[in-house]
């Protein structure tokens, strides 16, 4: 059976370990991309069904990317979750349909809300 | 750095000010004041011959514009001197006999033009000086703002720094703790279990100094929606139940009559608001209770009761208990952990969802804060 895909977008190698961890326990195979740039070259490849996304990234920042995958078909049915120290952008963001974390970022907290976003999860 | 440049700036910005309070130099002035009393002569002179020595009783003109121009009650006093004299010149120049030139330029109107421009040059530099000290209020209003935007700045990279390091440090310890890395002895659970919750009180620390920051610049905004009374409830029991267990408190939640199923609310705010105020009726409270109520004062509110039988707040500190960097002081100062922040959070997130903070407490007898809040509150601010 084919696990759902989770792309993994964070430039800190410690939080990016965890929140992959995290994900894992939610059942996703999961890929990192440690910066924007990175993160944009996992997009041409593949269609995740879960991005959790940084902001603050080198190359490319995660508004960018997040602007991509709701501006692009292929990534309709991907949902976005933004996991960011930087409570200003969270605020500014609050308004749009996202799930905003704000750091630190339990790991009982993105794996809840992964498992609360797996495909076809009633 | 940035301070030493202020000063230098403030300085200079006040020496600029407090040495031209006018647009105009003072030779430049002075030419001025020359002319008119040129074009005066000159306007005497035609006159003169139509009007005769009447024509003397307009030098008040420039007097009065002498003195305002010059701007100091004795150049006033100087200009309508000037005035004066040169009217009795110019009435001699003219062929003015004596009594008409005691007529016209004699003792009480040379008296009346001289005190007028006195008064004109006064309330000239009155002007001046007030325009001088609004110039310096501007001035210390601008550097105050941008002191106050260093800070705010400040403040937020301070906070995006530490949070990440904070979420390694919990994001490890949780994923030790479940084993993730092996297996793990119960006292090495326990201890762990102390650093997931420090990094957590450090986060607590971290978001209420971002959270007054935000409120201070006015950056926070308000997502009304409606919001079920029993999971606010419920959600304040789950978090605070087993910590007051373990201090041997009771923590006892009540809904009272009246209350709506569901309240029109910022979810997340309300949450911060109550999660700080039970969080210090635990920290403050050795023994006995902790009471949350939910109740409904009038048909237009709703109100939130936190009560405790701790050792309560003295009198002198209710002043300014919401009050955000003298509580800190206060805190400090009686051997009290945390940033002190909450309290001020507490209270302005209340007054900016329109509602009000009440605090009964005394020395000993406990502490009773009651958030009252609108059923119909306002989108956002």
């Amino acid at each position: 059976m084919t696990l759902p895909q989770a792309l993994i977008v964070e430039d800190d190698e410690r939080l990016s370990e965890i929140f992959a961890t995290a994900v894992r326990a939610a059942n996703y195979e999961v890929t990192i991309a440690q910066d924007g740039r990175e993160a944009l070259s996992q997009l041409d490849q593949m269609i995740p069904d879960l991005v959790v996304l940084d902001l603050h990234l080198p190359h490319v920042m995660g508004p960018e990317i997040k602007d991509k995958l709701k501006a692009n078909d292929r990534f309709q049915q991907t949902r976005v979750i933004i996991a960011t120290a930087d409570a200003r952008l969270a605020d500014e963001m609050r308004a749009e349909e996202l799930f905003i974390l704000l750091k630190p970022v339990s790991v009982a907290q993105l794996n809840t809300l992964a498992t609360r976003l797996y495909p076809n999860h009633d | 750095m940035e301070t030493a440049l202020s000063t230098r700036q403030k300085k200079r910005q006040t020496a600029e000010g407090q040495k031209r309070p006018w647009p105009l130099s003072l030779p430049l002035r002075l030419v001025i004041v020359g002319l008119v009393f040129l074009v005066y002569a000159f306007s005497f002179l035609t006159l003169f011959g139509r009007i005769g020595p009447a024509a003397g009783a307009l030098m008040f003109v420039p007097a009065a514009v002498s003195a305002g121009i010059l701007g100091r009650v004795w150049t006033g006093a100087l200009a309508g001197v000037a005035a004066v004299l040169l009217n009795i010149t110019l009435l001699y120049v003219a062929g003015a006999d004596g009594l008409q030139i005691m007529t016209t330029g004699g003792l009480p109107g040379s008296i009346l033009v001289i005190l007028m421009a006195t008064v004109i040059g006064g309330l000239s530099q009155l002007l001046t000086r007030l325009r001088i000290q609004s110039r310096e209020l501007a001035i210390a209003r601008d550097q105050a703002l941008a002191a106050n935007r260093v800070k705010t700045e400040i403040l937020s990279k301070v906070s995006h720094d530490l949070r990440t390091p904070i979420n390694a440090i919990l994001g490890y310890a949780e994923l030790i703790a479940g084993e993730a890395y092996g297996p793990v002895t119960a006292a090495q659970k326990e201890k762990l279990a102390t650093i997931i919750q420090s990094s957590q009180e450090l986060e607590y620390m971290v978001s209420d100094l971002l959270d007054v920051n935000r409120l201070e610049a006015g950056r926070l905004k308000l997502q009304i929606k409606p919001v079920p009374t029993a999971s606010l409830m419920e959600r304040l029991l789950v978090i605070f139940r087993p910590r007051a267990t373990a201090k041997g408190l009771t923590l006892a939640g009540e809904i009272g009559p009246g209350v709506p199923a569901e309240v029109e609310t910022d979810p997340q705010r309300l949450n911060q608001i109550l999660t700080n105020l039970v969080d210090n009726a635990l920290k403050y409270t050795h023994e006995g209770e902790v009471q949350i109520y939910f109740e409904r004062p009038d048909p237009d509110h709703w109100a939130v009761r936190v009560a405790d039988t701790g050792r309560g707040i003295a009198p002198e500190a209710q002043t300014f208990i919401f009050d955000a960097f003298r509580q800190a002081d206060y805190l400090e100062s009686h051997n009290e952990s945390g940033v002190g922040l909450g309290l001020a959070i507490v209270s302005d997130l209340t007054e900016m969802m329109g509602g009000e903070v009440q605090l009964e407490s005394g020395r000993g007898t406990g502490s009773t804060f009651t958030i009252i809040l609108p059923l119909q509150p306002e989108e956002s601010t």
